[in-house]
């Protein structure tokens, strides 16, 4: 193969608010051939995204020190008029947020057509075509509807897809993603890794992809770059890092601790319930996993259970009293026992309030608060720090000692280790587990993430578009509504045996016009639907022990799209 | 963080007019009322009077550092009387059940609604004009900005993830209003607040100007234009001086509350970093 780009001896500086110089990257040598993918994970904070901008010149040139050698001409990185000549007609750049890469007052189609003319030198109206076949290209269901809609009108997977096209309209040898999918659910996750890799091998383009999942990126790619402190490292840069594989406490006596019935929400202004008719029971020492891609509705019902809003009809009966009907202090006495975790630690706590203070205030100080952050495995000086003096992680241990502080009986945890890297989400994790067993409260594990549920939850709720589709208990025996086979294979492709098998799922989750309105929410997709589909919601039908789901027709043949798990 | 020029440059000239005036008793010692000697009336800057006499033969230096003490003193005043009502008024809107907002944001729109200026007339002929007078009303008629500013402000506060956690806590909502929200408020309440003195002192000279304010023998700057226009073209140090005063006064005032907010809102960072 042909060199494409090789860097060597890469540095960066930045200078940092106080006026001193970081250096960010150090001495970092890269090589791509043409037409080759290569994969750059490592750590948040790894430097990653920096030599993404590095490699495409869009650092200051006051901070970058190297040699860059592009189809065999070199020249300092530092020259910002060679980087203009590579930029754009060499590398391009699609990045992690694909809506803030689009300009949300321009049409899709003419942010496009600007590339477009500025790469061939002709005019608006003459790109059109060349628009609709690029966007075409990246597998937009209507390309035409496409080029004419508003970004706000795409959805994140068709953002990203207008993205790509943009950058494609460049005809680049080497295509830079950063993190392209992280902002994405995991089944479009899938299709769009796919069609990267799919349009590097039809283009012979260079594909780098910039990824802190390293089971993702291995499926697409040969060559794998390891990045760990500014430094190109060898072998992986962070231990494989497992949760416990046993869930907190199966099959005690269950005791119900928490029960929501029928419970209906809408949002002011929204055309669709964001919950309909959602039944929960929680039992002490269990973990109940809810599962469902952003939007579904899980944040919504864990906000209902814990009290934060009221729902528009149902019941949430704690003690045998009905949660919502009670009012002013007695309502506030009995909140107290469901407590909600944050995705956002940051967020969830007062930046004007130290630990001590925010453990104070939720019921613990003293020798409490001493043996709840001994508990959590902080050192007590944590107590006079402000939030933002605190790591990602131990934020969200003070966050989860202060839910406990109350002594509650339910912990709802959302999405609780989003927002954190592997090794602190891996101690968030086992404490989260720990303490359900200590403490025997009744939890809710919140995650877009389901293989991870499969491990750690004992029982498993999976929600789309506001109503739980699929209830089943984590014995063993494989989830069977389409669209929780469809979240695994999404989430897991390391697990896919072939390959092939693999791009059939991912080029399957291409959606399809669906019905809305009172239909399966998953009629779009569903690769087993039939007309009745579209007509009327299923409803949630015992299949056997401890499994109900809300699909007639499971139990039909079913196309081999899906891997077993 | 370096604090931006601008907001240095106003707060330096905020700090000066503030010495001036509190320290106005030593600086020119005596009465700024009592008439001068026969033959002092109308004389042009000098070096015995660097800004000149006026109609009675009294230094307008003098009397200009006497009034600056009442013009801030109803600046500051009256905006602490406008923002400590503004944000109780906000605070209630923002963060109370619905009937509460809508009562409070109709009140605080009736009151928009008025000209300011007419309400102050209105509400200072009926009554004996006065500093004090004049200070409660420039803050009874002030606080409808502040109101509607902190209302927002709590509004996206209250549904932070933070505040949404002290109510899991079970606090009482007052504890959450005073612990949680209130000292999120503080960067805009004092921008706010910083930014309504200038205006407030126009006011006030405008209100003094008219006879409706200071009066004699509280020295006003707003008065002294008044006492100088008869002879604006003879005498022009009369209105030129106190004029210009107010103007750095207004400019201070508003180059610190810019300045402010720059460095207090965290919105605005990246500007202050680029600076």
């Amino acid at each position: 193969m042909t060199e494409l780009l090789r860097v060597t001896g890469l540095d960066v500086r930045l200078p940092t608010v106080g006026g001193a110089e970081v250096q960010l990257l150090h001495d970092v040598e890269l090589e791509v051939a043409a037409g080759e993918a290569v994969a750059l994970v490592g750590p948040s904070g790894a430097g990653k995204s920096l030599l993404a901008r590095a490699l495409c010149g869009l650092l200051p040139t006051g901070a970058v020190a190297g040699t860059v050698t592009w189809r065999g001409r070199s020249f300092a990185a530092a020259d910002q008029a060679a980087w203009s000549m590579v930029r754009g007609a060499g590398i391009t750049l699609v990045m992690q947020d694909p809506g803030a890469g689009l300009n949300p007052v321009r049409r899709v189609g003419d942010q496009i057509a600007e590339t477009v003319c500025r790469h061939r030198g002709c005019s608006a109206g003459e790109a059109h075509d060349h628009v609709v076949a690029l966007l075409a290209e990246t597998q937009v269901p209507d390309a035409e509807a496409c080029a004419r809609a508003w970004p706000h009108e795409l959805s994140g997977g068709q953002q990203q897809r207008a993205l790509l096209a943009a950058a494609l309209a460049c005809e680049p040898g080497l295509l830079i993603a950063d993190e392209p999918t992280t902002a994405l659910d995991p089944t479009v996750q899938a299709s769009i890794l796919y069609l990267l890799d799919d349009l590097r091998a039809r283009r012979d383009m260079a594909l780098l992809l910039i990824s802190h999942d390293r089971d993702l990126v291995s499926l697409l790619t040969g060559r794998t770059i390891n990045l760990r402190d500014g430094r190109v490292v060898e072998g992986p840069t962070t231990a494989a890092v497992l949760p416990p594989v046993v869930g907190a406490g199966r099959q005690e006596d269950d005791d119900s601790v928490l029960t929501a019935r029928d419970i209906t929400v809408t949002w002011p202004g929204a055309s669709r319930p964001a919950l309909r008719g959602v039944d929960v029971n929680l039992d002490a020492g269990l973990v109940v996993g809810l599962a469902g891609e952003s939007g579904c509705g899980k944040t919504t019902l864990a906000r209902v259970l814990a009290g934060h809003m009221r729902p528009d009809s149902g019941r949430v009966e704690l003690g045998g009293r009905d949660l919502h009907a009670l009012r002013g202090a007695e309502f506030r006495r009995m909140r107290r026992q469901v407590q909600l975790l944050f995705q956002h630690a940051g967020a969830a706590l007062d930046p004007r309030q130290r630990g001590a203070a925010a453990l104070a205030e939720a019921g613990a100080s003293g020798e409490k608060a001493a043996a709840l952050l001994r508990e959590m495995d902080l050192d007590p000086d944590v107590l006079d720090r402000l939030p933002h003096q605190l790591s990602g992680g131990q934020r969200q241990r003070l966050a989860l000692a202060r839910a406990l502080a109350p002594g509650p009986r339910v912990l709802l945890a959302d999405e609780p280790t989003n927002a954190l890297d592997a090794e602190a989400t891996a101690r968030v994790r086992s404490l989260l587990l720990e303490t359900v067993r200590r403490h025997r409260l009744a939890m809710v594990l919140i995650s877009h993430d389901l293989p991870l549920l499969l491990r750690t939850a004992d029982r498993i709720l999976v929600m789309l578009d506001g109503v739980i589709i699929e209830d089943f208990a984590v014995d063993g025996r494989p989830p069977l509504h389409p669209y929780t086979r469809t979240l695994v294979s999404a989430a897991t492709p390391q697990l896919v045996r072939a390959r092939d098998q693999w791009r059939a799922v991912a080029a399957g989750m291409v959606p399809r016009h669906g019905e809305k309105g009172n239909a399966c929410p998953f009629n779009a997709v569903c690769p087993i639907a039939k007309p009745g589909c579209t007509r009327a919601l299923p409803g949630l039908e015992s299949v056997s022990q401890n499994h109900r789901i809300r699909c007639p027709e499971v139990g039909r043949p079913v196309p081999p799209l899906f891997i077993d798990t | 963080m370096r604090m931006p020029r601008i907001a240095a440059t106003g707060a330096f000239l905020c700090l000066v007019l503030a010495i001036v005036a509190l320290a106005a008793p030593w600086l020119a010692p005596g009465d700024p009322s009592a008439l001068g000697p026969a033959g002092a009336e109308l004389q042009a800057p000098s070096p015995e009077h660097p800004l000149g006499t006026d109609a009675l033969g009294r230094d307008v230096l003098v009397r200009l550092i006497h009034g600056g003490r009442a013009s801030l003193l109803v600046g500051w005043f009256s905006v602490m009387v406008a923002v400590v009502l503004g944000t109780a008024v906000g605070l209630g809107s923002g963060l109370g059940p619905q009937w509460v907002d809508r009562l409070l944001m109709g009140v605080t729109d009736a009151f928009l609604a008025f000209p300011r200026v007419f309400l102050v007339l209105l509400l200072i002929s009926v009554s004996t004009p006065s500093l004090g007078l004049v200070t409660v009303v420039l803050g009874l008629t002030g606080w409808m900005g502040v109101a509607r500013l902190v209302r927002a402000e709590t509004l996206s506060i209250r549904e932070r993830d933070f505040v949404q956690a002290a109510h899991g806590l079970g606090l009482a909502p007052w504890r959450v209003a005073w612990v949680h929200v209130l000292p999120q408020l503080a960067a805009t309440v004092v921008v706010a607040a910083t930014l309504r003195i200038g205006t407030t002192i126009l006011i006030e000279s405008f209100l003094s100007f008219l006879g409706l304010g200071a009066q004699e023998p509280t020295i006003s700057w707003g008065a002294m234009i008044q006492q100088g226009r008869g002879v604006l073209l003879e005498a022009w140090w009369l209105t030129t001086f106190p004029g210009l005063a107010l103007t750095l006064t207004v400019l201070g005032y508003n180059l610190l509350g810019d300045g402010l907010r720059a460095v207090l809102d965290p919105r605005r960072t990246e500007g202050v970093r680029r600076d």
